[in-house]
């Protein structure tokens, strides 16, 4: 009997798991097909067509896109981790004054939505020549406070004794983080790697608003951008979101452990 | 190295130049645009021309904010909206964490699939919801019509007055639910299982369980994800362009919509200005409201 329940509840999960990943098996299903049989049901016999795809990867700026959107990337996160990992350092090891204060009103700046200051960005960001440029999305994401907070909240794990070692060894804090707090911290910087690598590459409003040539978009504003103005052919959009979707998607099956520990970090301590 | 007494020179010295950098970029991109935008909410800024002529105006942007037909019902779609959102998260969130606690065959690999919204992209999401919920068409309403409900009575999803708003909350609180539940896990998994076994051993039912172990114990992550789904809920920008770009008519135009067609489209800055500040200051007040209540507690 006991068995059977359980059997029973490993059908539900796995019911409940597969209906949330449903939108994702359509998605791919239905973007290889022609665009005929785009309202017939998912199990419709259909011979697979890559033809959605071609007409995505043929268009004149998509090279441009992807080569914008990876460049942005990396750029970001290198840049990134040589602004947070010292400050990190800094208020997860040092005393200084006003520190508690300092950090409390990074924090209360994560609860500023990013769109409510979109009119006073556009006139600064033209002002400072950033305009229509990879930099307009590369130094807003240098300071994201929600990096600064995983990292001082895995800095705080590492032990007080290696510290102590460090100082006597004569060797200053500099030397302790790039010889003994980085190294710990490998996995840390693997997850603020992966959520910046799928914050960034997600991230719609920043370049929409503020990049204002089509050869120098990112590849989520072209997304939409395909959606307005390819028409009403769904299986394209659908070929384009496929594509658009899938790096992220095995990047973070093959890296989840990261993403499940930086998560779970960041919400045990509060 | 003393704990107590006065802070050594030479460290915050050090301290300064370590965190010099990210306070730089911080002032910069992130202080500044908050400042800047207070500033713009009290000018009368019609141009988006950096010359543009800018008078100080007072408060009249904000009158007109809260006189305006547009505006006013753009902020109550956006309290509906949230309250929605936090009520689909809340309500969910702590059962799955709970149900994925437990141990099944192919346990991670679900587990993955629940957390696989999460990380992609919001335009993507849109184009693949907007296909599956096509009201004639779409694969959502074809299988209700196979269940036997009638052709007219058939929900409109994205493309109705009355539903939309609420298919978004819905269809965001899908995306979201990772976060909540993977924080959620962790705190479960830190109740001590003696503490569940007792339990057991005094014949607690599961609801007594719940009630008075690990409710109790998850408290604090309850209030912070709490705390976080309500800041999220606000943050609808991307969500609401990739499913109805505000529609249909003006029934998903939420605050966020509302101050990019001000500020792009109508060209009233200062209007924007205004109802991002105002948008601000709301969610701070909530913010501080729920997480008052960790404190009572502590």
């Amino acid at each position: 009997m006991m068995k059977r329940s359980h059997l029973l509840f490993t059908a539900v999960m796995w019911i409940l798991g597969l209906l949330m990943i449903y939108p994702f098996v359509s998605m791919v299903v239905i973007s290889l097909r022609p665009s005929g049989l785009v309202y017939k049901s998912i199990w419709y016999p259909v011979i697979p067509t890559l033809i959605n795809y071609k007409k995505v990867v043929t268009h004149p700026n998509f090279l441009n896109w992807c080569i914008n959107t990876l460049y942005v990337v990396i750029i970001s996160i290198v840049f990134r981790l040589f602004v947070t990992l010292p400050a990190a350092y800094a208020f997860a090891r040092l005393r200084f004054r006003f520190s508690g204060v300092l950090l409390a009103l990074l924090m209360a700046s994560l609860m500023v939505p990013s769109e409510t200051t979109m009119v006073s960005r556009y006139f600064y960001y033209k002002t400072l020549h950033l305009f229509d440029t990879p930099w307009v999305i590369i130094l807003p994401e240098l300071s994201e406070v929600f990096y600064l907070l995983l990292m001082i909240q895995f800095f705080r794990l590492v032990p007080r004794e290696l510290n102590e070692a460090a100082s006597i060894d004569g060797s200053g804090h500099w030397r302790a983080l790039v010889q003994i707090f980085i190294p710990l911290s490998t996995p840390a910087i693997a997850t603020m790697v992966l959520f910046s690598f799928i914050n960034i590459w997600n991230n719609f409003l920043d370049p929409y608003l503020f990049i204002s040539s089509i050869e120098r978009q990112l590849l989520t504003p072209a997304l939409k951008f395909f959606q307005e103005h390819g028409g009403a052919n769904i299986p394209v959009q659908l070929a384009g979101s496929a594509i658009a979707i899938i790096p992220i998607i095995i990047l973070f099956v093959s890296t989840q452990k990261y993403f499940v520990e930086g998560i779970s970090a960041s919400g045990l301590k509060g | 190295m003393s704990r107590k007494g006065t802070i050594g020179r030479k460290e915050e010295y050090t301290a300064f130049g370590m965190l010099v950098l990210f306070l730089f970029f911080f002032l910069v991109f992130k202080f500044y645009p908050l400042i800047s935008t207070f500033a713009i909410s009290f000018l009368d800024r019609n141009s988006l021309r950096n010359a543009a002529s800018t008078t100080f105006v007072g408060f009249s942007n904000y009158r007109t904010v809260f006189t305006n037909e547009a505006t006013l019902q753009a902020f109550g779609r956006t309290f509906l909206y949230s309250g929605m959102y936090t009520l689909f998260t809340m309500s969910t969130c702590l059962v799955l964490a709970m149900l994925l606690n437990k141990e099944f065959r192919g346990r991670t690999v679900v587990r993955t699939f629940f957390y696989m919204p999460y990380v992609t992209n919001l335009i993507a999401i849109g184009v693949v919801w907007n296909y599956l919920l096509n009201p004639y068409r779409g694969p959502v309403n074809r299988m209700l019509l196979a269940l036997g409900i009638p052709e007219g009575r058939l929900p409109l999803w994205l493309g109705s007055n009355t539903s939309a708003l609420a298919t978004a909350a819905a269809i965001h609180t899908w995306v979201g639910l990772a976060f909540p539940v993977i924080t959620l896990l962790a705190a479960l998994q830190q109740i001590p299982r003696s503490l569940i076994e007792v339990s057991e051993l005094e014949g607690a039912t599961s609801f007594q369980r719940l009630r008075y172990i690990i409710i109790p114990f998850l408290r604090p992550t309850l209030i912070f994800v709490l705390t976080l789904t309500i800041i999220n809920s606000f943050k609808t920008y991307t969500v609401i362009m990739a499913l109805t770009e505000g529609g249909p008519g003006t029934a998903t135009q939420v605050v966020s919509l509302q101050i990019y067609a001000d500020a792009f489209k109508y060209f009233r800055l200062g209007v924007a200005s205004a109802e991002g500040v105002i948008l601000t200051i709301i969610i701070f007040i909530i913010s501080l409201w729920v997480r008052r209540g960790d404190n009572d507690e502590a």
